[in-house]
């Protein structure tokens, strides 16, 4: 770390990766996870809560090997072990199915959210503390739990205002199986991701033209992937250009996923070079895109390893929402609610009250001109002013950098 | 951003040397961006022509505007691409600014990396530690941001990681190249969820500048 950013600041500076939100930031947050919330919920959904800690040991067994260095460790005061701060929600979820789930009949339906804490590189200003918010549904492993999520995850976006989402759609089963053709040693195999990643095909046709004993026609159908995306026909090409491979039931299943998003007049894009994720994914997978967002909204997909390494193996898919995103995509906060000005008398506490009985934010200012009464209300985003009048009685005034002409009173 | 020009694709040209070299492939794919070479101060020009914007930036730039999504798509040379590591996809080689990322010293010194850290100069500060983790040579770098060859003439750093095109700047400095690191080429860098959601115009531009028409998708160009 460069000390000349740590040491040399206040003592009070926060550390890197790490934000406060004031109003109306926060708040902005906060309405999205409430919109997830109700949605979930009208799904059979139910929220669960788990840990900031967890043993160091727990959380590794659920993480793949190449990311452990972003565990944030400490040292339990009350024991010496090595504790962490949780990386991620959905292992904590497998480990308490595991733990106190496991007589419950399936499927369970739970949602989540939560703040997680991940070492990386903050030269760019990437957040170390990451929301999250997302459900799972553990123990189907049919096609209609996928359906489930995608749909959950469509009607979720748009109670978060994303009206029109590009779903794109993807399958971890294709990478695994081509790769495992192939026949790559772990080291190929993390370089051929990287490539993919990038849909680098030039250079890994190379790589793999350079690795001697590699199937030859495993490793044309890799090369291949980084050209195979693209709107919902691209499944049809590949199942000619990857004919033999033996993924005929993972084309059914990304056509069975396409064709009810399509109905659902959802924009579908196909890209079955994706490898992110592919460490924990087994399935098909999605992100979506919506218009004026430079990264994903949401993404998801089916993880059929992860309970088994706390538990039994069984079969799950869920989704995530990426809040920061869609945060970003939301306009300024509509100004709302009311500062009232109030000189201690009761008819102004009846007024306060009545406000309140009927679901109105409410800041009362006691002593205050009512000229400063409105500039409160501009700088911290209240729609109206309310001060007593001169004979008793109540003004409305509104609270806009223009505007100090009286409203009739009420 | 729903305003009107955000339905214009727009593609990021790096300033200088390359920008000739690319804008003339372009043209040759049906995209006349030769608007944007006309004034040399403008930055932003819109080519209703072709259905784009195009931004002229500096090269070690353009990833970082794509990656950004400020532009959907960018001519970047896979040194920069090396070097920054963008998330953005790279799908497609251009067959233009063909060069090579190198270590090069004084004509006739002996390279020898086991006699104690190799002290390197070099505008490519990753890409130059990557190739000395690799390697296992024990290492200093000096960051630099131009005229390197100057590096090893002072004494700065024995040695330099540098873009070499024909060498004839490294013979006129009585520089030698040791090692070539990577050929370096520019390719098509486009941002991850522009790909998605402005798929047609990319997979039309794709296309047109893939050197062999069977490789890339559907619809010719120029079309928007």
């Amino acid at each position: 770390m460069d000390s000349r950013d740590s040491a040399g600041g206040k003592a009070s500076a926060l550390p890197p990766g790490v934000s406060d939100f004031t109003p109306p930031g926060a708040g902005v947050i906060l309405d999205l996870q409430a919109r997830f919330a109700a949605v979930s919920r009208r799904w059979g959904y139910q929220p669960v809560i788990t840990p900031m800690l967890e043993t160091a040991a727990s959380v590794e067994q659920g993480m793949p090997e190449s990311r452990r260095d972003q565990l944030f460790r400490l040292v339990d005061p009350l024991d010496g072990r090595v504790a962490a701060l949780r990386p991620d929600i959905t292992p904590q979820i497998a480990r308490m199915v595991a733990q106190r789930m496991a007589h419950l009949p399936r499927p369970l339906r739970l949602s989540y959210e939560g703040r997680v804490m991940r070492h990386r590189s903050v030269d760019h200003g990437e957040p170390r503390e990451i929301f999250q918010t997302g459900v799972e549904l553990v123990g189907d492993g049919g096609i209609q739990a996928d359906l489930e999520i995608i749909e959950l995850a469509l009607e979720t976006l748009r109670a978060c205002g994303v009206a029109k989402p590009v779903f794109d759609l993807s399958h971890m089963g294709i990478v695994r199986e081509l790769a495992r053709r192939a026949g790559l040693s772990p080291e190929v195999q993390a370089r051929v991701w990287s490539m993919l990643k990038r849909k680098n095909q030039a250079n890994l046709r190379e790589l793999l033209d350079a690795q001697p004993g590699v199937d030859a026609g495993a490793a044309a159908m890799l090369t291949a992937l980084t050209g195979l995306h693209g709107d919902a026909p691209v499944i049809g090409r590949a199942e000619r250009i990857l004919a033999g491979a033996g993924l005929q039931e993972i084309f059914a299943q990304l056509r069975a996923l396409a064709r009810r998003l399509i109905k659902l007049g959802v924009e579908v894009s196909v890209d079955l070079g994706e490898v992110r994720g592919v460490e924990y994914y087994t399935g098909p997978t999605f992100r979506v895109y919506a218009h004026g967002a430079s990264h994903a909204v949401a993404s998801g997909g089916r993880y059929d390893r992860l309970m088994g390494v706390y538990g039994k193996d069984e079969p799950a898919v869920g989704f995530a929402l990426e809040m920061v995103s869609l945060a970003l995509l939301q306009g300024p906060p509509a100004k709302s609610g009311v500062v009232v000005v109030s000189d201690g008398g009761d008819h102004m506490w009846a007024t306060i009250q009545r406000l309140r009985d009927q679901g109105e934010s409410v800041a009362v200012l006691h002593g205050v001109e009512p000229a400063a009464a409105q500039r409160y209300a501009v700088r911290h985003g209240f729609s109206l002013v309310i001060v007593p009048g001169p004979n008793g009685e109540v003004s409305n005034l509104a609270a806009d950098d223009s505007g100090m002409e009286k409203h009739p009173g009420g | 951003m729903t305003e009107p020009s955000s339905q214009l694709l727009r593609v990021a040209l790096p300033k200088g040397r390359l920008a000739e070299e690319a804008v003339r492939l372009f043209a040759m794919r049906g995209y006349d961006f030769s608007p944007a070479l006309a004034e040399s101060r403008r930055l932003i020009f819109d080519i209703p022509s072709c259905g784009c914007q195009v931004f002229m930036v500096k090269p070690m730039d353009v990833p970082v505007y794509v990656e950004r999504g400020v532009c959907d798509a960018g001519v970047a040379g896979s040194d920069t691409l090396m070097e920054l590591g963008p998330d953005v996809y790279e799908p497609l080689d251009l067959g233009i600014g063909l060069c090579r990322i190198s270590l090069a010293g004084i004509a006739g010194a002996r390279f020898d990396p086991y006699r104690g850290p190799i002290r390197i100069a070099t505008k490519f500060h990753n890409i130059a530690k990557r190739w000395c983790l690799r390697k296992g040579f024990a290492h200093e770098i000096v960051s630099l941001s131009g005229s390197l060859e100057l590096a090893p003439l002072t004494g700065l750093a024995p040695w330099i990681v540098d873009i070499i095109q024909t060498g004839e700047t490294l013979r006129q400095n009585g520089l030698m190249e040791v090692e070539t690191i990577a050929p370096v080429q520019a390719r098509l860098a486009v941002n991850r969820a522009s790909m998605k959601l402005k798929l047609k115009p990319i997979e039309a531009m794709i296309s047109a500048l893939s050197p062999d028409p069977a490789a890339g998708s559907s619809t010719p160009a120029g079309t928007a």
